[in-house]
């Protein structure tokens, strides 16, 4: 956890510095409120890399955190990972054939393959939930679906 | 007015009104619980259905639906950690992890009744401040809610649980974000990097349901089981809910009342006022240490504040024909289409129509509650559902209604994107709440800070309220400070 913790302070850290570079070249109008608070929140963010780093060499002197392997990290955050190769499937789905049957194939084989649900409840569950779907919010409610890019 | 309101209550009470108020209460519930669909939504689909109905008829319709939103977006907040519009953000900090204790039965029976003990303050406020509207409303200028909006960012300490140093950069760079498109003074482009979608600025709900919903989606996913964590025994009666909302009632009725004031003020946006209601429930129930952790103050402060500050924000539309936000001007147009003239007329001769309102707010918020009461047992159980089930819907359902932000796939984007960051920040211990106030209070400083200006220049600091919404922030800030430096001189004596 310490290394992702500095590695997002770090990452946080660096979006803040350019949001105040490239407030540098608005109008002096428009610069003002991102200046005023982005600079604080840069000196805020160093502040907040250099008390982590510090309490971490801390934690490591007294012997608490260890330096982790590239084995134990994909022991620690495979399964993160993998979520969220769902998500991203799902985002690339609904782009390509819609939320309606992106969200459906998407609900499918998650039912089946992480769920570990039998075939036959998977595929009724994402019948229901499609029809319902369909019936209430697009019929009913005339919400409007993503169409997707290829449909 | 007393005879009046007794009128009314008997009109409101026939039963074509009592059907129609059925029909307003159930769809606006249905509609809250369903992540993305706010109180706009619902008024817009009633409204070709309006044409044909009686003035009573009609109003007990808009009226029933728009008030009783918050309360099933309440439901989706504490079962899912899902909000269901904006205005429910901050049930999410407490009723959530309430559900992970196996407490989403006495967490919606707090809502419910907190909820319904705020609609009826908010409706009193409304009936109480019709007779002196006038100068309050007029008494707020862009200075004003300014130092208001200001108010609002110092409650980022009391959403920042733990960690300060995190939680104002959370709040900071949610104010960041806030700025991307197009500058409201200049017509410059900040941070858009030549995008169609970031012209008009990031939208609030794939923001919001980036930051919560999916987040706490994917953290389930990987833990998975479900969301009512480990061997808790499910508290599925509402009843210790509805006690807790009795033992707070005070508290309850300080969020009403702080709910309906930011209500009345246009264009402040309700939005902010459960995050204000929120870290005023914290600082005086002494649980500020506790808020985020399943705190019942934490469920009750907000849930009064949101169903308050509809009886606050029809005062400005009803008496100036001034809506304060998206969600009254609609309701501005559904009472023009009905013959109600907001201003003099309504406030004159129509003044019945204006009590029957009153009426059928106080009315649908009981309803409401009485409505969903049956039912806390069973939704109370979905919390210890197999997630691995319940979590491909709930994303799914989410990313339907972040796309009903703008109707284009950067809302799926800017969900996906929000999502990992909400993730992260939930998971490295940084405040999502403090990043969420910041972006709604961002744009509200940076408009009223130069209309403000140019209005006043530095003359604005001896306006009355700015100097009275001054000191409320400068007793904000060092209070604490004073207050412990007083007590360790107690200590030393």
């Amino acid at each position: 956890m310490g290394k992702e913790k500095n590695i997002f302070a770090i990452v946080l850290l660096l979006i803040l510095i350019i949001m105040v570079l490239l407030a540098f070249g608005f109008n002096k109008f428009a610069a003002f409120m991102p200046l005023v608070i982005g600079i604080p929140a840069v000196i805020l963010a160093a502040v907040n890399i250099f008390v982590e780093f510090k309490h971490d060499k801390e934690a490591e002197q007294k012997g608490l955190e260890k330096t982790s392997s590239k084995f134990s990290w994909w022991v620690a955050h495979g399964d993160e990972l993998l979520i969220w190769f769902w998500v991203l499937g799902l985002v690339i789905l609904v782009g390509m054939i819609g939320v309606l049957w992106g969200g459906g194939t998407f609900l499918f084989l998650f039912l089946l393959f992480k769920s570990k649900q039998k075939l036959h409840i998977s595929l009724l569950i994402t019948i229901i939930f499609m029809l319902a779907i369909y019936t209430f919010l697009f019929n009913v409610l005339s919400l409007k679906l993503y169409p997707g890019i290829l449909l | 007015m007393l005879e009046m309101l007794g009128t009314s209550l008997v009109s409101a009470l026939t039963p074509p009104q009592i059907i129609y108020m059925i029909i307003g209460v159930l769809f606006g519930v249905v509609m809250g619980f369903i992540p993305g669909i706010g109180g706009v939504f619902v008024l817009v689909m009633l409204l070709p259905f309006v044409f044909n109905l009686s003035t009573e008829a009609a109003i007990a319709l808009l009226i029933s639906a728009h008030a009783v939103v918050a309360t099933g977006g309440s439901i989706s907040a504490i079962l899912f950690g899902v909000p269901g519009s904006p205005v429910n953000a901050a049930t999410v900090f407490d009723g959530y992890p309430m559900s992970q204790k196996g407490q989403a039965g006495r967490a919606i029976g707090v809502a419910l009744g907190s909820s319904t003990l705020g609609g009826i303050i908010g409706a009193i406020v409304l009936l109480m401040l019709i007779p002196v509207v006038r100068p309050i409303v007029m008494s707020f200028g862009p200075a004003e809610m300014l130092f208001l909006a200001l108010t609002g960012v110092s409650m980022i300490s009391v959403l920042s649980g733990s960690n300060p140093i995190k939680g104002a950069i959370a709040g900071m760079f949610g104010i960041l974000i806030s700025l991307v498109g197009e500058d409201w003074v200049t017509g410059a482009m900040r941070y858009t990097f030549n995008s169609l979608y970031l012209w008009d600025g990031l939208k609030m709900l794939p923001v919001l349901l980036g930051l919560f919903a999916v987040s706490e989606m994917v953290h389930l996913c990987i833990t998975g089981g479900a969301i009512a964590k480990g061997r808790v025994k499910i508290e599925d009666s509402p009843i210790t809910g509805l006690l807790d909302v009795v033992k707070n009632w005070w508290l309850v009725v300080k969020c009403a009342v702080i709910g309906a004031v930011i209500g009345i003020i246009p264009g402040l946006g309700g939005d902010i006022a459960n995050f204000i209601a929120y870290g005023y429930a914290g600082q005086s129930s002494g649980n500020k240490n506790n808020m985020g952790t399943g705190v019942v103050q934490g469920v009750l402060g907000p849930e009064s504040a949101n169903n308050a500050k509809e009886g606050g924000a029809l005062v400005p539309t009803l008496a100036f024909g001034i809506p304060g936000s998206a969600g009254m001007a609609v309701l501005l147009g559904a009472l023009t289409i009905i013959g109600l003239i907001p201003g003099r007329d309504l406030l004159g001769p129509q003044l019945s129509s204006v009590i029957l309102i009153i009426a059928m707010l106080v009315i649908s918020n009981i309803f409401g509650a009485a409505l969903i009461l049956p039912f806390v047992k069973y939704l109370a159980r979905i919390t210890t559902v197999n997630v691995t089930i319940l979590a491909p819907i709930v994303l799914i359902i989410t990313m339907i209604g972040a796309f009903n932000a703008s109707r284009s796939f950067g809302d799926i984007v800017t969900l996906l994107i929000f999502g990992f960051i909400g993730y992260e920040m939930k998971k490295l211990g940084y405040s999502r709440p403090a990043l969420i106030l910041g972006f709604i209070l961002g744009v509200i400083i940076e408009r009223n800070m130069w209309l403000s200006y140019n209005l006043y220049g530095i003359e604005m600091m001896k306006r009355p309220v700015v100097l009275i919404l001054t000191m409320l922030l400068l007793l904000i800030f060092f209070g604490p400070v004073i207050k412990s430096k007083m007590a360790h001189k107690k200590g030393v004596i």
